[in-house]
C-alpha cells in the first residue's frame, strides 16, 4: 500500500486508506461500553440478594454448564486471534475465512447454550419479572448475549466481505474493530462468570 | 510482552500479536478460569467465604490483564499510549461507579436494618 501511494503520488493526491483513527474510535466506543456493563454489574451487586422469597443464584445455576459456555467463548476469542494472525503471516483470505467460521460456530454454540439456559429458567417459572435479583440477572447477562449476537452478525458480514473484496486495508480495519469487540466481550463474560455464577455459588 | 515483540499494522495502526502470544494468552486464560471454577466447584478447599470471594475476584482481575495484554495487545508502547490512557480513565470511572454504588447501597441497607448479605 505504501509503495502504491508513492507510485500514484504525482498528479492525483494519493489515496491511502488509514484505518488507525477508525480503530482508535472503536476503542473509545468499547471503553464507553465498559461503563454500560459497569452500571449493570453495580445494579446486580446491589440487587442480587433481593430474591423475593424465590431461589437465589446458588439454587438456580449449574456451574459445569456455565464453565462450558466460558470455555467456548474463550476458545472463540483465541481462534479469532489465529484468524487475524493468518492475515499477517500467510496473507491468506482462505485461512482467515476458515478461522472466522470456527469462531462463528463457537460463538453460536455459546448463544445457543445461553438461550437454552434462559428458556429453562422461564419454563421453571423464573422470569425477568419474578424478583429484583432475576431482573438484574437477565438484564446483565442478556445485554452481554445481545452484544455477542451482534458480533456474530458482524462476523458473517465480514466473511462475505472478505470473500468478495479479499484482504484490503478497509476489510482489515473492520476485522481489527470486530476483533477488539470480540475479545472485549470475552473479558466481560469472565466477569459475568466470576461475579454472577462463581460468587453466586459460594 | 516485551516491546520488541509488539508489531503495528501499517493499514490499521493496531498492535498485533504473534502465534506465541496468542497461545500463551489462551492457555493462561483457561488455567485461570479452571482455577476459579475448581476453588468454588469443589467446596472451597476449607477457605472461608470471604477468602473465596477475594480469590475469585483476584483471579478475574488477573485474567482481565492477561487478555488485555495477549489478546487486545494493550501495551506501554508509545504508539498505543492514547489507548492505554483512555483505558486507565475508564478503569477509574468503572471503579467509582461500582465501588461507589456498593458503598452507598450497602450503607443504606445497614442503616435501614436490612443486612444485604444476610438476605440471601
Amino acid at each position: 500500500m505504501n509503495t502504491n501511494s508513492i507510485a500514484l503520488g504525482g498528479d492525483a493526491p494519493a489515496h491511502h486508506f488509514d484505518g488507525s483513527k477508525n480503530v482508535f474510535g472503536f476503542w473509545i466506543y468499547i471503553m464507553t461500553d465498559c461503563i454500560l456493563f459497569a452500571t449493570l454489574f453495580a445494579v446486580y451487586a446491589v440487587l442480587h440478594t433481593h430474591t423475593y422469597g424465590g431461589p437465589n443464584a446458588k439454587e438456580l445455576f449449574s456451574l459445569p454448564f456455565v464453565l462450558t459456555e466460558t470455555l467456548l467463548l474463550l476458545t472463540s476469542s483465541f481462534t479469532y486471534g489465529l484468524g487475524m494472525l493468518a492475515i499477517r503471516t500467510q496473507a491468506s483470505a482462505e485461512a482467515l475465512v476458515r478461522w472466522l467460521w470456527v469462531t462463528f460456530i463457537l460463538g453460536f454454540c455459546f448463544i445457543a447454550m445461553e438461550i437454552y439456559e434462559f428458556h429453562n429458567l422461564y419454563l421453571e417459572g423464573h422470569t425477568w419479572a419474578s424478583s429484583a435479583f432475576l431482573s438484574s440477572f437477565f438484564t446483565l447477562v442478556s445485554t452481554h448475549g445481545l452484544h455477542v449476537t451482534l458480533g456474530l452478525i458482524w462476523m458473517l458480514a465480514m466473511i462475505f466481505q472478505v470473500k468478495k473484496h479479499g484482504i484490503t486495508p478497509l476489510t482489515k480495519t473492520k476485522l481489527t474493530c470486530l476483533g477488539l469487540f470480540w475479545h472485549f466481550l470475552d473479558i466481560v463474560w469472565i466477569f459475568v462468570f466470576s461475579v454472577v455464577y462463581l460468587m453466586g455459588a459460594i | 510482552m516485551t516491546k520488541h515483540e509488539t508489531h503495528f499494522d501499517v493499514d490499521t495502526g493496531a498492535a498485533c500479536g504473534t502465534y506465541k502470544t496468542y497461545v500463551r494468552g489462551f492457555l493462561l486464560s483457561v488455567l485461570l478460569t479452571l482455577m476459579a471454577f475448581c476453588m468454588v466447584g469443589f467446596g472451597g478447599f476449607g477457605l472461608s467465604k470471604a477468602a473465596l470471594y477475594v480469590a475469585v475476584a483476584a483471579l478475574a482481575i488477573i485474567q482481565l490483564f492477561v487478555q488485555l495484554v495477549f489478546f487486545l495487545h494493550l501495551s506501554t508502547h508509545s504508539k498505543s499510549s492514547w489507548n492505554l490512557l483512555s483505558f486507565i480513565f475508564t478503569l477509574v470511572m468503572v471503579a467509582i461507579l461500582v465501588v461507589g454504588t456498593m458503598w452507598i447501597m450497602y450503607n443504606l441497607y445497614a442503616n435501614m436494618g436490612m443486612n444485604a448479605m444476610a438476605m440471601s
